[in-house]
C-alpha cells in the first residue's frame, strides 16, 4: 500500500486535474503500483518462482512478477541490499515486469561472482488478436545482462534491452486525459548499459561506496503516430506537428558516492545527466516529480540515512532507519521520461502545444521513516 | 528481425567469451551443493567454520573459511544458516579449506 496522506487516489502526484508535468506521473499503471502514491489497496510488487541448480549446474529459471524495480545502484540511496543475481540496472529499467529469466553463474576463479542472464518481460498484453478490430500488438521487453564480476569491492554490469512495439500510452484510469490505454505501436527502442559499483573499506573512519553508470538509448520509430497525443511518434514530432520517423540516440550518466560511518549514519551524493533524446524505462522510481534517471538535463541529490539500533525481531535482515534527502532538477529539454513526441529545448519553449506542462527546474525535499521486516 | 537476431547472437557470444574461461580443476578440489546447518565464527572474526548438509548424500561436511569477502557476508547476515550454498574446497591434508562459497544463483 502506498498512498498520499489525506487522499485515496493519485491526484496529488498527477497535478490534481491540471495538465501533468511528466508522462510517468500522469497516473498509476501496472508496473508502478505500490511505487507511486495511489490508493489504500494492498498491491503485489514481486511474486515469482525460481528453479535453481538445473542439471546440477548453477543455472536457474525464474518466472513471475519480476524483481525489476529499484535495482543497482539505486539500492545505495534507498538503503536496501544489493539485488544479487536479480534485478536490472536502475538507470535502464525500474518497472515491475511480468516475465521470466534464464540465468547461468559459472564458477570462474578469475571472475568471482560472474553470471549472465536473459530476461523477458511483457509490457502490455493486447488480448485476443482479431484483426481488424484489434490490430494492436503486445509490447515486450527482452534483455541480456552480463555481470563479469560481482564482489563487495567491485561489481560490473553490461546490459542490453530492447523494447518491442512500444505502446503510446499505458492503461490508466481517471487521468487528466481521461481513461488512457495503448492505441498504437510506435516502434522499438534499444538500450545499452555499462556500470560499476563497489565498496572501499576503511576510508578514514568509515566505508566508501561508489558507482558509475552509463546508458545509451536508440529509438526506432515506425510510421505510426499517436492520435490520442497530437499525432506524435516515437520521439518524433510536436503536438499536431508530425515529423518523419528517424532513429534518435540519447545518452545518460549517473554517478554517486555514499560514506558509511560506524554510527550507522550514511551520507550520500548523486548526480545524473541525460541528453536531449535520452529515454529510459523507469517509471516506478520513487522520485515524486518524475523518475530522476530519465531527466533530460541534470539532477543533483544529497541524502542522509540514519539506521537505528531498534528494529523488528522478524528476521536478521530487519532494520529501521530514516532517510532525508534533497534533489534539484535542472531540465534542459521537455518530455523527460516520455517517448511520445520530440523533446524541445526548454529555452525554446514559446507557447507550443505540448502533452505535458514543461518545467525549467524543480526541487524535491524528502524524509522517510522506514521499517523493514 | 534479422538485425535483432544478429544483435542477440553478438550479445550471446560476448557473454560466452567473457564467462567461458574456467580453469582446470585441481586434483583435491571438491564441489558440493548443500544447505548450511551451522556457522561458527572464530572469536577474532578472521575465520569461520560452516557445516553444510550435502544435497546429494545428506552427509554433514565441515568447511573452513578464511576469505574476507565470505566472512563479511557471515557478519552482516547476507549468508546465514538455512541458505543453500555452492561450495568448492580443497581437502588436501584432511581439512576442507574453502576456495569458493557462494549462495545458489537465482532470481
Amino acid at each position: 500500500m502506498y498512498k498520499t496522506f489525506g487522499a485515496g487516489d493519485d491526484d496529488a502526484v498527477t497535478n490534481s486535474g491540471s495538465a501533468p508535468y511528466f508522462a510517468d506521473r500522469v497516473g498509476v499503471f501496472d508496473g508502478t503500483l505500490g511505487h507511486i502514491p495511489s490508493s489504500s489497496f494492498l498491491n503485489v510488487d514481486r511474486a515469482f518462482a525460481t528453479w535453481s541448480n538445473i542439471a546440477d549446474q548453477d543455472i536457474w529459471f525464474s518466472v513471475g512478477r519480476r524483481p525489476s524495480t529499484h535495482g543497482a545502484p539505486s539500492n545505495l540511496r534507498l538503503n536496501t541490499p544489493r539485488p544479487g543475481n536479480g534485478g536490472t540496472p536502475s538507470l535502464l529499467v525500474d518497472y515491475a515486469f511480468d516475465g521470466m529469466t534464464l540465468g547461468w553463474a559459472p564458477d570462474i576463479e578469475a571472475l568471482p561472482g560472474a553470471y549472465a542472464k536473459i530476461c523477458y518481460g511483457r509490457g502490455y498484453e493486447s488480448g485476443f488478436r482479431s484483426t481488424p478490430s484489434n490490430s494492436l500488438q503486445d509490447t515486450d521487453m527482452l534483455g541480456v545482462a552480463v555481470i563479469p564480476i560481482d564482489t563487495d569491492p567491485l561489481r560490473v554490469w553490461m546490459q542490453w534491452n530492447r523494447g518491442f512495439k512500444i505502446f503510446d500510452a499505458p492503461k490508466m484510469k481517471d487521468t487528466y486525459y481521461g481513461n488512457t490505454m495503448p492505441q498504437t505501436n510506435l516502434g522499438d527502442i534499444d538500450w545499452y548499459g555499462l556500470g560499476a559499483m563497489g565498496t572501499v573499506k576503511k576510508v578514514g573512519i568509515g566505508d566508501l561506496n561508489y558507482f558509475a553508470d552509463l546508458g545509451l538509448s536508440i529509438t526506432h520509430p515506425n510510421n505510426n503516430v499517436s492520435s490520442q497525443f497530437g499525432f506524435q511518434g516515437l520521439l518524433t514530432g510536436g503536438f499536431f506537428n508530425p515529423e518523419s520517423p528517424r532513429d534518435k540516440t540519447g545518452s545518460a550518466i549517473a554517478l554517486g558516492l555514499r560514506y558509511d560511518l560506524p554510527s550507522k549514519t550514511k551520507l550520500g551524493v548523486e548526480y545524473n545527466h541525460g541528453s536531449k533524446n535520452w529515454i529510459t524505462f523507469a517509471p516506478a522510481a520513487t522520485d515524486m516529480w518524475t523518475s530522476k534517471v530519465g531527466t533530460r538535463g541534470n539532477v543533483y541529490e544529497l541524502y542522509l540515512i540514519q539506521e537505528f539500533n531498534s528494529r523488528p525481531v522478524s528476521s536478521h535482515l530487519a532494520k529501521t532507519f530514516v532517510r532525508l534527502g534533497f534533489q534539484y532538477y535542472d531540465f534542459q529539454y521537455t518530455g523527460s521520461n516520455n517517448w511520445v513526441g520530440a523533446p524541445v529545448k526548454i529555452s525554446e519553449v514559446n507557447g507550443q502545444m505540448m502533452t505535458t506542462t514543461p518545467l525549467d527546474h524543480a526541487y524535491n525535499a524528502y524524509a522517510t521513516f522506514e521499517v523493514k521486516f | 528481425m534479422r538485425k535483432m537476431l544478429t544483435r542477440l547472437l553478438i550479445a550471446g557470444a560476448l557473454a560466452a567469451s567473457t564467462l567461458a574461461t574456467a580453469p582446470a580443476a585441481l586434483a583435491d578440489e571438491v564441489k558440493l551443493v548443500g544447505v548450511i546447518t551451522k556457522i561458527k565464527m572464530a572469536a577474532d572474526g578472521k575465520s569461520a567454520v560452516a557445516i553444510l548438509k550435502d544435497n546429494k548424500t545428506g552427509e554433514a561436511v565441515t568447511i573452513n573459511i578464511a576469505d574476507d569477502l565470505t566472512l563479511d557476508k557471515f557478519k552482516d547476515k547476507r549468508i546465514v544458516e538455512g541458505d543453500e550454498i555452492r561450495a568448492k574446497f580443497d581437502n588436501t591434508g584432511g581439512k576442507n579449506e574453502s576456495k569458493s562459497f557462494k549462495k545458489t544463483a537465482g532470481c
